[in-house]
């Protein structure tokens, strides 16, 4: 895309301008004020419908709405037209926008299809270089470059890819800890049913095993559902549905009664009591503690970290790579405290296994007890079972909740076996028979394979569902491991081809002084390393030893080579904003040639104050003899006084036409001319 | 658009070729679910429904059916 003609009214310093670079390159220069930036901000505004310099840090309170237009006019009174020729088209395309509907670009709708690339592009910024841009790029922190050069790059769109793989992962990763606590549900209910304290595969089948000979079957070798009534002859042994319940029930209110018995008691009291040591251990060592109280948090956070670096709890910037070392350092302290983890949750979980299975056999008996009168049974067991659900929850968080008062030793006692409980449980029992008739033991027997059949089927779906989740997470995390290590790689290839690119171009400008110039550009965690070589001593960050003057070449030169791959043919329009401010004459000679001839196709157009460099700009045929225009001065009615012709003298006579026609009174105008043209004529013969 | 220039588009779907090429060689992929899950992140129509819902809801039927 190429710029034909720029018309401009009334936005930020001008009231009314008109330019016709042709396509060519174009030098605005002038002094600090002269309303050349307002240029750059009508091109920018133009080709995205904001102004850059309007937006960002620091300008919260600015808006394009009320800043956008000249001071003294309105949104509907502004207007930037273009005249572009397109890649592809014959015929120059008209392009309009106003600050009144910054959204919409008026052109004819053919051109539109063309004009789309484009302005996706121009919306990452790409078209404009700016002073503040080139500090951004050499002189900012790696992760601001990374940030600046991924807007760049539009890199905005693989991050939020790696956002959704990272999504994939942890979801799936959710889902597994369901799966995981489902299965261990089922496997308490398989373990109330046989009546054991904790699962074990072989006292299941032995009770099984039990049962079916009561009933005449053979023996199975494996628990599978499917098998446990397999051989057995359902018609003898039909009982009422009543006797069926009772029969099961009353193996659940045995199971209750052991575990109030003096012997589970103690029992359990033995491991809480080490449950306890390992806790008050920890707790004597602050360190080891905080460690641990925060190692879970610590692992979520890695997890959480993204391409930025920002802390995801607080959102403060770091700088790249290191909160990410922070934590895994934070991980690898808390060792020893994992240890110490791993074995509290031995113990924590072997208590609450046996509180599980507890809890199961209590909550069948409870529903049992629901329609039974008095009622104050059923609360007493209800009560029991919420105290033993607290105490389960307390046993998954035993660091953080145990050390509440409520589980004391005493509290934790009470909790598994409270008083009166025993007199409750011989109360339903007496109930529930008397509401039952007596099950006899073929009863019995098939209903304890019928519930356990119940049991073990809701186990291998349990079981199932577990492996599928695993294994789905497993691939979750393939998934993200794969598309990580094809970002770096491909990300890798361009920024190598753009640092090749960056030492050709600096080489050029400074290759009598550093002919051997070399650099690196890689990613670096979340940041972009940038290091270049200074004298064959080594690469060093570009602002440690190289001048100013030379950062500003690094800078321009960067800008150029990331032109070259993200925006080349496509938008060929370049706006260099004052960037060579701290380059010496000498170098800005070759930044001219460099320009020339290693970007023909691009049409630049560069603004500054300083009329030496707009002269070499021209000496050196970067612009054309047309291509200078100068913003001699401002006034905010007038905006920018324009001059093509970059003479004195003819400056000082358009300034007289200027003089004479708004003088009152004419003899003064002649007066100065007068004044003005002796020393002209004395310097035009020197 | 020129050979040289990078657009967006063929950045982010050279990191998916690429990606995915990765998964055609892990065993835990079978070769339609690694198409289904190319198709949901390379067609660039990411607006056609959240990415991950779709790559969950593929992952889990790949697991189904494993199972």
């Amino acid at each position: 895309m190429r710029l034909l003609e720029l018309e401009i009214r009334n936005v930020r310093g001008i009231r009314s301008l008109a330019l016709e670079p042709n396509g060519e390159n174009l030098v605005v220069w002038g002094p600090n004020g002269a309303g050349k930036s307002a240029v750059v901000d009508a091109i920018d505004f133009l080709l995205t419908g904001r102004i850059s310099r309007l937006r960002g840090e620091g300008t919260g309170d600015i808006s394009l709405r009320k800043h956008g237009p000249h001071v003294d006019h309105k949104p509907e009174e502004t207007m930037v037209r273009g005249l572009l020729r397109l890649p592809g088209l014959a015929d120059p395309v008209e392009v309009k926008r106003s600050i009144e509907d910054p959204d919409e670009l008026a052109c004819d709708a053919p051109a539109r299809e063309h004009l789309e690339p484009i302005l996706a592009l121009a919306k990452q910024g790409q078209h404009v270089l700016t002073r503040r841009d080139i500090l951004r790029y050499v002189a900012a922190d790696t992760s601001t470059r990374a940030k600046q050069i991924q807007e760049l790059m539009n890199l905005s769109e693989v991050e939020k890819l790696r956002r959704a793989f990272v999504s994939v992962r942890n979801r799936l990763g959710e889902e597994i800890g369901l799966a995981k606590v489902a299965f261990a549900e089922a496997l308490g209910a398989v373990s109330a049913t046989a009546q054991l304290e904790r699962f074990d595969e072989e006292a299941v089948l032995a009770t099984v095993n039990k049962s079916r000979a009561v009933l005449d079957g053979t023996p199975i070798s494996a628990l599978c559902s499917q098998d446990l009534k397999a051989g057995l002859t359902a018609r003898k042994i039909i009982s009422s549905a009543g006797a069926a319940e009772m029969a099961v029930m009353s193996r659940y209110i045995e199971n209750l009664r052991k575990a109030l018995g003096s012997e589970h008691q103690a029992r359990m009291a033995g491991v809480d009591k080490k449950l306890r040591a390992l806790l008050k251990k920890i707790a004597s060592e602050p360190e080891l503690l905080r460690s641990l109280k925060r190692l879970n948090l610590t692992k979520l956070g890695l997890g959480l970290i993204d391409e930025t670096g920002r802390c995801p709890l607080c959102d403060n910037a770091w700088p790249p790579g290191e909160l990410s070392r922070y934590l895994q350092r934070r991980v690898a302290e808390a060792g020893s405290a994992s240890d110490c983890t791993k074995e509290i949750r031995q113990v924590s979980g072997a208590i609450a296994e046996r509180v599980g299975a507890v809890t199961e056999s209590l909550r069948k008996v409870a529903e049992a007890a629901r329609d039974l009168q008095p009622k104050n049974d059923f609360l007493r067991l209800q009560s029991w079972l919420f105290a033993l659900e607290e105490l389960s929850r307390a046993l998954d968080e035993p660091l953080d909740k145990y050390e509440d008062p409520r589980f004391s030793p005493e509290g934790v006692k009470r909790m598994l076996a409270p008083s009166d409980t025993e007199k409750s449980i011989g109360s339903v029992e007496r109930s529930l028979k008397a509401k039952y008739p007596e099950a006899t033991p073929q009863q019995v027997a098939w209903d304890v394979l019928t519930r356990l059949e119940e049991n073990v089927k809701a186990m291998e779906g349990a079981s199932a569902a577990l492996v599928k989740a695993d294994l789905s997470h497993r691939r979750g995390v393939v998934l993200l491991e794969s598309f990580l290590k094809a970002r770096d790689k491909v990300l890798g290839t361009v920024y190598e081809t753009i640092k090749d690119s960056f030492v050709g171009l600096y080489r050029r400008l400074h290759g009598v002084d550093e002919g051997a110039f070399s650099a690196r550009i890689e990613p670096e965690e979340a940041g972009l390393n940038f290091e270049v070589d200074f004298f064959g001593r080594g690469l060093h960050p570009p602002r440690a030893l190289h001048s100013e003057g030379h950062q500003d070449s690094m800078g321009l030169c960067l800008y150029l080579a990331l032109a070259e791959h993200l925006t080349k043919g496509i938008i060929d329009i370049v706006i260099l904003d004052d960037v060579v401010m701290s380059i010496d004459a000498d170098h800005r000679r070759q930044v001219c040639q460099l320009l020339a001839k290693e970007f023909p196709h691009r049409q630049f157009l560069i603004t500054t104050h300083d009329r030496t460099w707009a002269r070499q700009l021209r000496n050196e045929g970067v612009a054309g003899s047309n291509g200078v225009v100068e913003f001699y001065k401002w006034d905010l009615d007038t905006g920018p006084y324009v001059s093509q012709q970059v003479g004195l003298w003819d400056r000082i006579h358009a300034d007289l036409d200027e003089m004479m026609w708004r003088a009152p009174r004419r003899n003064c105008v002649m007066a100065w001319r007068s004044f003005l043209g002796l020393p002209a004529r004395h310097f035009k013969r020197k | 658009m020129t050979e040289q220039g990078i657009s967006k588009a063929s950045l982010v779907e050279q990191i998916v070729e690429e990606s995915f090429a990765r998964l055609d060689h892990q065993e835990e992929f079978g070769p339609e679910t690694v198409e289904e899950l190319r198709r949901i992140f390379a067609e660039g129509d990411l607006a056609k429904g959240d990415p991950v819902i779709r790559a969950l809801r593929c992952l889990r039927e790949e697991s189904d059916e494993a199972a």
